[in-house]
Order: structure tokens, then C-alpha cells, then sequence
């Protein structure tokens, strides 16, 4: 008698993603927030929340979530975006992407300067050209200025990060200034409210290990290794707050700076990750996993191999592709993405 | 530095490939510690315990999140508050052998607060919800029935409020008894009735006529 197989429960029917580098993401996010210092207690920040919710529903009642233009935001009000990334206009014309969970107020809007303040979170400005006049983001100590650009800001409790997408701008910091060109970004070295000057391009050697945010280093720990696990958190910050360009921004300085850290690997892969999945960039995904699947090892190794093949795939360079696929059939003949993999770069 | 004070921001590679079955009782004799043996020692600042805790039943948590929650980056935030809120309150756990309910019963309480916060941003029109593909996480072994019936209650969780579509996957899809239920979400056995009850309506709405 030929027995039947045990039906498939409704709960083993549904296929979850549990490999070994989302668990390796999931527990490196996990204890960097065991580690960091205590947030307000939740009544608190339910209580700021909500009055966040207040002010968006009182001065840019939201049509659709996203990609819409709200309505035009004059001086002193505060604009917030929640859960989804929202655009709102200023009245001069200028366009701000708000990332989930940011919040800017209009500080100044006068012919001569347009000031905005950073409170939280991530901002893309496009910026209306108007001759003589001053287009400044502030956020803590760290002040950007632009005329006529495209570039973005975010802070989210730990270093600032700017990137520059269009034009010019000027970041002012500690005393100093650094001017950034199309493609250029940088990235404070301490948190908002305390941010020096340290272009991420040549940083400067550190002549004294610097000031660490309350409670979040150990004795033990080097300036080196501080510093790089405070890329590292910002970096995994910002994209789980929806800022994949701050995150991807903060994983390149780490990468850069730190080539050596422990953490390098995985900021390589989730650099790939990003910018593959989120920022159309399958050129740029290809080097960062190339970078990772080297110099990984276990499941991280497996997964930037897998990926490698699907991103030869996609820019249709068949013979790296196939080239790629081969080496994971070799490394992984039993893998978790062996059929992915075989059914990419098309027939063997 | 003393080993408490460490910090871990990668899994001891002698954790990575130690996960027994989530919810496989340990045989005393096993060399594995049990979960009451590592919550003691996370609760004595060890922070190999704490990692340990996560890696054997983080697949676990992952996949109950999901089924709760089918959005991915919606899984990862409910994994990671879970975990969070566990490590960092296991003095509040009482009996340590039963961490792995315990832990379920937080995932299953925060995901029922997150969908509540979810329902009131979608009336504010600060969010909007997509249905769930559930093709793209649909087991190729999953008989027609089967896949049939969850595709029914997928395309209604939505529109269900929290505490019924919580219920509602507990039943129908982890197949739990009703005291489980009651258990994993903090309500009576009643409440979860009545909740079900409403669920099943609109389920059976859903379905048409028979």
C-alpha cells in the first residue's frame, strides 16, 4: 500500500524568508538596540507622536500618502511625514520628499533666506532657483546651504548625512565648511546636536578619541571601532526608517573608512541590497556584492552569490551571469537559492 | 571587560548553526541548555544567552510574524520590537522554560497594536494598505484546498479590525484551540469567541453562497 504524503498545514504553506543573513540583519538590529541607551518612556513618545499626527492633520491634511504635492507650507509650520514618505511644496515653488517618520519646521521664509529646521528623520529638497536668496536645512549644529539643487539631509538621532544629487551645496560644521558637488556626500562624525566638521571623503586623523553619545560605547572600544559602529547603526537607522539613500550613503563612508571592521561584510551586502532593490543602481550592486560575496563567509557569502547572478542577469551581461551562476552551483550545489539561481541568465 | 558588558553585534558562529526545533521539548540530559538555563543566564547579564535565545527561536517568531503580518518590512520591525521588548523584560517571565510561549505571545500582542495603529492612520489617510499578494508566498506544496482557503482569508485581513484578523489567522491558519488563542492574545476564552465569531461572518460573507 502506497502511503500519501502528510498534507501541507496551512501555517507550513506559507513560505517565509528565514535564511541565515536576514536572521544575521534581524540580530544585528536587534542588539544595537539592547545596547542603546533607553528611548522615552512609550507614553511619551505615544504622546509626541500623536501630537505629531495633530500638526499633520492640522496644517497638511495629506489627499493620497504618496509621491503627492500637499499643500503650499509657509513659514513657521511644521510639516511630518508618518508612516509613508510624503511631498510637500513651499510657497516659493521648492519641493521637500519627506522620508517616513521625519518632521521639518519652516523656521524663515523671507525673499533674502529660507530656512528649514531638521528635527528627525530624512529630506530630499528640490529647490526653487531665486536669485539673492539663501536656502539653508539645519539639522542640530550641522547647516547645509543650497541654491538651486537637489540634495538630502537626514538625522535621526545619530550623525548627520548629506547627499548631494544636483548642483552645489555648502555644509557648515564646527567652525568649518565643505562644499559638495553632484554625487559627493558626507557625513558628521558625532550626532546632531554635537556634529563637527569631518568630511567623509578625508576625514582627519583624530587627535583625541571623541565624544560618544551617552552610553553607547564601551571602554574597551577604540575610536576606530566606535566610529564605525556608529556608521553601521545610522546606516541600519536610516533604512528602517524608509532612507535608503542615508542608509546607502552610510554604508559606503563605513565601507571606505573601515575596510578591515568586522562589520564591513555586512554593510557590503546591505549596500548591494539597497541599492539593487531600492536605488535602481544594479551597476553599483554588483561591485558591493562582488565585495561581500569575497570577502564573507557562510550564508552572507551564499546570499551575495545568489545575488551577483541576478544582477548580471538584469543589466543582460550573459556570460558573467553564467559565469556566476556556475561559481554558485559550485560553492552551494544544495543551496537556498539553487533554484533561483538556475532559472536566471536562461537555459544552461 | 567583563563578559556581561560586551557587546554583541554579530551571533557567536558556535550559535549560528546550533537551532533545534522551535518548539521540541529539551530532554534534560540534552547538552544543549534549555531555555530556562539561558534565560537565567541572560537575566545574569550574559550576553551569549540573550543571542542564544534569539537564534534558536528567531525562525520561529519570523514566521508567525509573517503569517500575522505578510508585509516583509512590517515582519522584520514586529521580529526585532519583539525581541527587544523580550530581552529586555524576561525578569517579568515566570516560569523560564516557557519562553517560547511567552515570546509567541508578544509577537501576537504587538503585531494586534501595530494593526490597530495601521487601521487608525489608513481612516486619518495617512496610509494606505495593499492587499497581500499571498501568490508570492504561497507553498508550491500546498494542496488547492489549502491554498484556496488562506487566499480567502488573505484577501479579507485587511478589512478585518486587529483583534478579529488576529484571531482569525490563530484559527484558521496556526490551527489553535480557542483557549490558545485566548492565551497568545491576553482576552478571554469568550472574547476570542465573540471576535471569531465576527470574523467567521465576514469570512463566510466573503465566501458567497454556498
Amino acid at each position: 500500500m502506497r502511503l500519501l504524503p502528510d498534507p501541507v498545514k496551512p501555517s507550513d504553506a506559507i513560505v517565509t524568508d528565514v535564511s541565515e543573513a536576514r536572521v544575521a540583519r534581524l540580530w544585528s538590529n536587534v542588539s544595537e538596540r539592547l545596547n542603546a541607551p533607553r528611548r522615552w518612556p512609550y507614553w511619551l513618545a505615544a504622546g509626541a507622536a500623536a501630537g505629531a499626527a495633530v500638526l499633520v492633520l492640522v496644517l497638511v491634511r495629506p489627499s493620497s500618502p504618496v509621491e503627492s504635492a500637499g499643500p503650499v507650507v509657509g513659514a513657521h509650520q511644521t510639516v511630518a511625514a508618518e508612516q509613508q514618505q510624503r511631498r510637500v511644496v513651499l510657497s516659493d515653488g521648492s519641493a521637500l520628499e519627506l522620508e517616513p517618520r521625519t518632521q521639518v519646521f519652516v523656521a524663515k521664509h523671507e525673499p533674502a533666506a529660507l530656512e528649514l529646521d531638521l528635527k528627525n528623520g530624512a529630506v530630499t529638497c528640490e529647490v526653487a532657483h531665486v536669485a539673492g536668496r539663501e536656502f539653508v536645512v539645519r539639522a542640530g549644529a550641522v547647516k547645509v546651504i543650497a541654491v538651486g539643487t537637489r540634495f538630502s539631509v537626514s538625522s535621526h538621532g545619530g550623525p548627520v548625512a548629506v547627499a548631494v544629487q544636483q548642483g552645489v551645496v555648502e555644509v557648515h560644521s564646527g567652525g568649518r565648511s565643505e562644499r559638495l558637488a553632484a554625487g559627493q556626500h558626507w557625513i558628521s562624525r558625532e550626532p546632531a546636536a554635537v556634529a563637527s566638521s569631518a568630511p567623509a571623503v578625508s576625514p582627519p586623523a583624530p587627535a583625541a578619541a571623541p565624544a560618544l553619545p551617552n552610553g553607547s560605547s564601551t571602554p574597551a572600544e577604540s575610536p576606530e571601532v566606535a566610529d564605525a559602529r556608529k556608521l553601521f547603526e545610522t546606516a541600519n537607522h536610516a533604512r528602517r526608517s524608509g532612507d535608503m539613500r542615508g542608509a546607502a550613503a552610510a554604508y559606503e563612508t563605513l565601507l571606505r573608512r573601515f575596510p578591515s571592521d568586522g562589520r564591513a561584510t555586512l554593510a557590503a551586502f546591505e549596500l548591494g541590497r539597497l541599492r539593487m532593490d531600492h536605488l535602481g543602481d544594479t551597476a553599483g550592486a554588483i561591485s558591493a556584492l562582488n565585495r561581500a560575496a569575497s570577502a564573507g563567509g557562510g550564508s552572507v557569502r551564499e546570499d551575495a552569490m545568489a545575488r551577483l547572478v541576478r544582477a548580471y542577469a538584469a543589466t543582460g551581461a550573459r556570460d558573467r551571469c553564467l559565469r556566476a551562476r556556475e561559481r554558485y552551483e559550485r560553492s552551494y550545489p544544495e543551496g537556498h537559492h539553487g533554484a533561483e539561481v538556475r532559472a536566471a541568465c536562461g537555459p544552461h | 571587560m567583563s563578559p556581561s558588558a560586551s557587546k554583541l553585534t554579530a551571533l557567536p558562529a558556535a550559535l549560528s548553526s546550533a537551532s533545534p526545533a522551535e518548539d521540541a521539548p529539551e530532554p534534560p540530559s540534552s547538552r544543549v541548555p534549555t531555555d530556562a538555563a539561558l534565560v537565567q543566564a541572560a537575566l545574569n547579564g550574559e550576553s551569549w544567552a540573550q543571542a542564544a535565545l534569539f537564534q534558536r527561536h528567531v525562525r520561529a517568531v519570523i514566521g508567525l510574524a509573517h503569517r500575522l503580518m505578510p508585509h516583509a518590512v512590517e515582519v522584520d520591525d514586529l521580529v526585532q520590537d519583539t525581541f527587544v521588548y523580550a530581552l529586555q523584560r524576561l525578569d517579568s517571565l515566570k516560569n523560564p522554560q516557557a519562553f517560547a510561549s511567552w515570546i509567541y505571545s508578544i509577537v501576537v500582542r504587538t503585531a494586534a497594536k501595530r494593526l490597530r495603529r495601521q487601521r487608525l492612520l489608513v481612516r486619518l489617510g495617512l496610509r494606505t494598505m495593499t492587499p497581500v499578494d499571498l501568490d508570492q508566498v504561497l507553498s508550491k506544496q500546498a494542496s488547492p484546498e489549502v491554498a484556496s482557503e488562506l487566499r480567502l482569508v488573505y484577501g479579507l485581513l485587511e478589512s478585518l479590525p486587529a483583534e478579529q484578523r488576529i484571531a482569525l489567522v490563530l484559527r484558521r491558519v496556526e490551527e489553535l484551540e480557542l483557549s490558545e488563542i485566548a492565551e497568545r492574545m491576553g482576552l478571554s476564552v469568550t472574547t476570542v469567541k465573540r471576535r471569531l465569531a465576527a470574523a467567521e461572518t465576514s469570512l463566510a460573507r466573503a465566501r458567497g453562497p454556498a
